[in-house]
């Protein structure tokens, strides 16, 4: 099962990092980099207020072009390989039903755990864009999206009102708490950000969709592989 | 009899094993994502800007 599980999430990493970085080279990842010229233009950004950002010319960073974009594809196939891991433990838990079809539903579900939920607070930020204190940001990111997939669960697998209704509230309480206020100043045309987040959010729900496909694809594929697709 | 003997200890390993498999998966898909989109290094935070800033991980 171990095997199974770690083999399924990186092949469908692998995939899903490979097909998602494509498409953002030719949508988001130009905007950033459009968004860039502005940070840079801007005659008052202060390094000191908000956090320590990542343009100073001492630190590593990889080159224009073709390194940075590698990059991007190694953290996509990271990001891709642990979205599959989380979606193939929850898998587990639905083996009788397990189909594409299902792996997108649990797709879906990260869609909206992952991405739809934090965005309500903290709006997908395009480099310059007006952010929180970092760690503030984070803290809530993160608060959102385990209430977030608690409340999803108790809703979705809930059979009754008293697992539903708290499942409700889990939903809504990242949301009625609020998201960290914005600390610092927009160097970015708000046209450009507003583009950049809506952006982020579709491309977002197709990487949640091809991670749930190619998981739960991959997974079943090597349970019959293996001939255990009933005992584990 | 004999076949109940030995069907008991098979399933308890099968759940065991399911229950092992999942922690792992947990366990190793939040610390790659924590060093995807949270980690503070700065040539971590360089390498994965452009990810963090497209699936929108809190980012400066």
């Amino acid at each position: 099962m171990v095997f199974r599980i770690f083999a399924a999430a990186l092949a469908a990493g692998l995939l899903s990092a490979i097909l998602i970085t494509a498409l953002q080279s030719v949508t988001i990842i130009p905007l950033i980099h459009e968004a860039e010229t502005f940070e840079v233009a801007a005659p008052t950004h202060d390094h000191t207020a908000t956090t320590e950002h990542d343009h100073s010319e001492s630190e590593w960073m990889p080159a224009e072009g073709m390194e940075r974009m590698l990059y991007t594809l190694l953290a996509n196939f990271g990001a891709a390989v642990g979205f599959s891991l989380l979606l193939i433990a929850g898998l587990t838990f639905d083996l009788p039903s397990l189909s594409a079809r299902r792996g997108v539903l649990w797709g879906l579900a990260g869609f909206g755990v992952f991405t739809i939920s934090p965005a309500l607070g903290l709006p997908p930020g395009i480099p310059g864009l007006a952010a929180p204190d970092e760690q503030a940001a984070q803290l809530w990111w993160l608060a959102t999206v385990v209430l977030s997939a608690a409340g999803l669960g108790c809703l979705v697998f809930g059979k009754t009102i008293a697992f539903k209704a708290p499942g409700l509230v889990l939903l809504a309480l990242p949301h009625l708490w609020g998201a960290p206020p914005v600390i610092s100043e927009s160097l970015v045309p708000a046209y450009m950000a507003a583009r950049f987040s809506a952006m982020s959010i579709v491309l977002g729900g197709v990487f949640w969709v091809l991670i749930g496909t190619f998981s739960s694809l991959i997974f079943a594929r090597l349970g019959e592989a293996s001939g255990s697709n009933q005992d584990t | 009899m004999q076949t109940k003997t030995t069907v008991a200890p098979a399933v308890t390993l099968a759940i065991d094993e399911t229950i092992k498999a999942r922690v792992l998966a947990l366990i190793f898909g939040t610390v790659i994502l924590f060093s995807v989109g949270f980690a503070y290094s700065t040539p971590v935070h360089n390498a994965a800007h452009d990810t963090r800033h497209a699936l929108a991980f809190p980012c400066h």
